[in-house]
């Protein structure tokens, strides 16, 4: 038969209830001490706007974070396809995270107003270990630097097939000149000489941006800004770019569907052998991995990768949308420090980890190359560590991006625009942008 | 002894409390056309005249200046051409296809039904499936191109990537989508006609296509008004089929409003983006009102 406990056992029961929770409580607190004022100290909500595309290895290190350090990372998915346009709407509503994966290019950083908006990092150790990449992206306009690039960056350059080049007895073109030369041969026994992605449109960037880079020494966009020179002067490395890709589409060198040919394409047709190169960057080698059915080794004696330029071999280098994070200033302090404190661990502790589980390349000096790495990337890498690297044209001119760049070339593809015409466009692009932004001078 | 007349009989205490309910019932319809198409529209027309882009903080009132920009870049002109082209292709073709369907499929079969299904499945799709779908269909080695090979060997055209066709192929993809549904509504109109006034018809010696010219189609006055002004104002905000099957390209010629609009905010220029919605509202309002007082003109006429 139940029997209720006298009133001194029951108020006794409650205080070793108490007690026990206040202990359990304590204990818990103790390996979960208030937010320190570097954001170590556990217990804070970060809030992460992620691209939908991150790969396993990134959204470990957030896993890895948080086991790390006792914060809770919150991802809110920004949609890859358009990421940037999305990313840039869901900001213009004023919601804001505590760290944004973005684009590091110069050009979209700018849009965000950096200065105002984001936490500059020059100062930090890890800008300092990562030398020369900073050097293509990751700056705003007054050249501080907004992004921690913690990703391998893009790399631009010439996807080949290595049968169909052996094949007729040529070498990986590295010059315009050995592009054209090579089309004459390749046109002749029935080979595309080079997959064109007009159906994805960003990719007609790949050629003649990576042509003008190549040339354009590195003050040229300095010089266009301090209009000590133009964009569609006779002497324009883009306009050295332009005109050298249209010789290759008038050469009759690109794909005959070109307009609606979409880049998942043109891998599916350089991995055939239908033809020989595609101009892409280094991001794409996962969609090769697909078409050789995840084998590695076939992709290596199938594919290669090689630098390209104007008149010598070159990459075009960009970070790209993983991997490389913005800290907007939100107000609130002990939120601020530990979101300084993910990159820290992004790009300190973990950097290896991240390396070896990525199968990238380190660019932040102190980091071994990862054993996992696919021969193409080795190629890429190869690539990237010969150099001479350079951003791309037009990233570091204004804050409103390339403008319709992009859309002139498509229409270059069609010729209703000539290459003279685009640069013109693209100069009148920038006067307007630096106008309404009031750059001195302008 | 005088009596009261009871509050349920007396008739102008009946009709304020029937006007009460009435407007109790029509709130939650005009809360949502206030709070998803007014207070927008309001503030879109704030932006669209405004400097707002990403690069500053502040809002300012800066007249027609986005217009001309617009103006000047050439986008204005060439979105309203490709949006007005786009529209009148796709009414044109939805329109017409539809009543051909609709006088096939008017009689209520068993084997029409399964028809009327099947083609009112594409309306189910979403735009950028559709879109996707006939991307593949219509590439330079898709099954069109191949279909028509097995007639003229060796054809081959990019649908999607040669100027002159762009337009109409996006265009009708938009048509074929919505097609389904406006062919319900042409039956549902056709079905209003009495079969007696057919049969009698019939027997004076009129013949099908007389028919169809004389007692049919006057009857569908109102399904005609309401298919072409929704038709053609749907149209007018093209985007989804367009980006998914060709972003806009080969060079510009698929670039309607919508698309320039996409553009221009992605380059942080919100205030030009505002200015290019705020003008689709005005094509919107210029086309539908002088139509639809037509068309009600027409149906009263007939």
């Amino acid at each position: 038969m139940y029997q209720a406990a006298p009133p001194f056992r029951r108020r006794s029961t409650r205080f070793v209830a108490i007690a026990a929770t206040l202990a359990v409580g304590g204990a818990a607190l103790a390996g979960c001490s208030p937010a320190s004022s570097d954001g170590s100290g556990g217990g804070v909500t970060l809030t992460v706007w992620h691209n939908t595309q991150d790969p396993q290895a990134v959204l470990d290190m957030y896993s890895a974070y948080e086991k790390e350090s006792g914060n809770t990372i919150e991802l809110v998915p920004i949609s890859s396809d358009g990421f940037e346009a999305a990313e840039l709407t869901k900001w213009a509503t004023g919601d804001r995270p505590d760290i944004m994966e973005m684009n590091g290019g110069a050009s979209v950083i700018a849009q965000y107003n950096p200065a105002e908006n984001f936490t500059p990092l020059t100062d930090e150790d890890f800008v300092a270990r990562g030398g020369d990449v900073y050097t293509t992206g990751g700056y705003g306009p007054d050249g501080e630097i907004y992004t921690a690039i913690v990703n391998f960056p893009e790399v631009w350059g010439l996807y080949y097939n290595k049968d169909v080049l052996a094949e007729h007895g040529l070498q990986p073109a590295t010059t315009q000149a050995e592009l054209l030369q090579q089309c004459q041969v390749l046109k002749g026994a029935g080979v595309t000489t080079i997959a064109e992605s007009g159906g994805s449109q960003w990719p007609l960037f790949a050629i003649p941006f990576t042509e003008t880079t190549s040339i354009m020494g590195p003050d040229w966009q300095t010089d266009v800004l301090d209009r000590t020179t133009t964009i569609d002067a006779p002497d324009s490395p883009l306009l050295t770019g332009l005109e050298n890709y249209k010789a290759l589409l008038d050469g009759g060198c690109a794909n005959s569907d070109i307009t609606t040919a979409t880049f998942e394409d043109s891998v599916a047709s350089v991995f055939s052998g239908e033809a020989a190169y595609q101009a892409i960057h280094s991001n794409i080698e996962p969609v090769y991995l697909d078409q050789a059915g995840g084998d590695a080794a076939l992709l290596g004696d199938t594919i290669g990768f090689t630098a390209f330029g104007a008149d010598a071999p070159g990459v075009m280098v960009q970070p790209g949308v993983i991997g490389v994070y913005a800290l907007p200033k939100t107000g609130d302090s002990a939120k601020e420090a530990a979101a300084l404190d993910f990159l820290t661990f992004a790009t300190g502790d973990y950097y290896q980890t991240y390396i070896d589980e990525s199968g990238t390349f380190p660019i932040l000096s102190g980091a071994t190359d990862p054993t996992t790495a696919s021969p193409v990337m080795k190629e890429i890498k190869a690539a990237y560590d010969a150099g001479p690297i350079g951003p791309l044209p037009g990233s570091g001119l204004t804050p409103g991006g390339f403008g319709d760049l992009l859309g002139a070339l498509s229409k270059l593809i069609v010729n209703d625009i000539t290459p003279q015409q685009v640069v013109e466009q693209f100069q009148s692009h920038v006067a307007s942008t630096a106008k309404s932004e009031g750059l001195p001078g302008w | 002894m005088t009596h009261e007349q009871p509050a349920a009989t007396d008739p102008v205490r009946r009709r304020r409390r029937r006007a009460f309910w009435v407007l109790w019932f029509a709130l939650p319809a005009t809360s949502m056309v206030g709070v998803f198409f007014l207070i927008p529209q309001l503030l879109n027309l704030r932006f669209a005249f405004s400097n707002w882009r990403s690069t500053s903080s502040s809002i300012t009132f800066n007249g027609l200046d986005n217009l001309v920009y617009l103006d000047e870049s050439g986008e204005l002109w060439h979105g309203i051409g490709v949006t007005l082209m786009y529209a009148v292709i796709a009414m044109v073709v939805q329109n017409v296809v539809s009543l051909l369907l609709a006088y096939a499929l008017r009689e209520t079969t068993r084997l029409n039904s399964a028809y009327r299904t099947i083609f009112f499945i594409p309306v189910l799709l979403s735009p950028v499936a559709a879109g996707y779908v006939w991307r593949g269909l219509l590439a330079p080695d898709g099954p069109i191109n191949q279909l028509i090979g097995v007639v003229v060997p060796g054809f081959d055209w990019a649908w999607l990537g040669e100027p002159s066709t762009a337009l109409f192929c996006v265009a009708f993809i938009d048509a074929w989508k919505w097609i389904g549904l406006t062919t319900l509504i042409y039956i549902a109109g056709m079905n209003l006609v009495s079969p007696e006034m057919i049969e009698a018809s019939t027997l004076d010696g009129a013949n099908a296509w007389q028919r169809f010219r004389h007692m049919i189609f006057p009857m569908l006055a109102p399904a005609f008004t309401y298919n072409t002004v929704v038709n053609l104002v749907a149209a007018f905000s093209a985007y989804d089929v367009i980006q998914a099957t060709t972003a806009g390209g080969p060079g510009d010629a698929t670039r309607a409003i919508n698309i320039y609009l996409r553009l221009e905010w992605g380059q942080g220029n919100f205030g030009a983006g505002s200015a290019l919605s705020l003008v689709v509202t005005v094509l919107v309002i210029a086309a539908a009102i002088p139509l639809i007082w037509i068309l009600r003109r027409r149906e009263v006429a007939q």
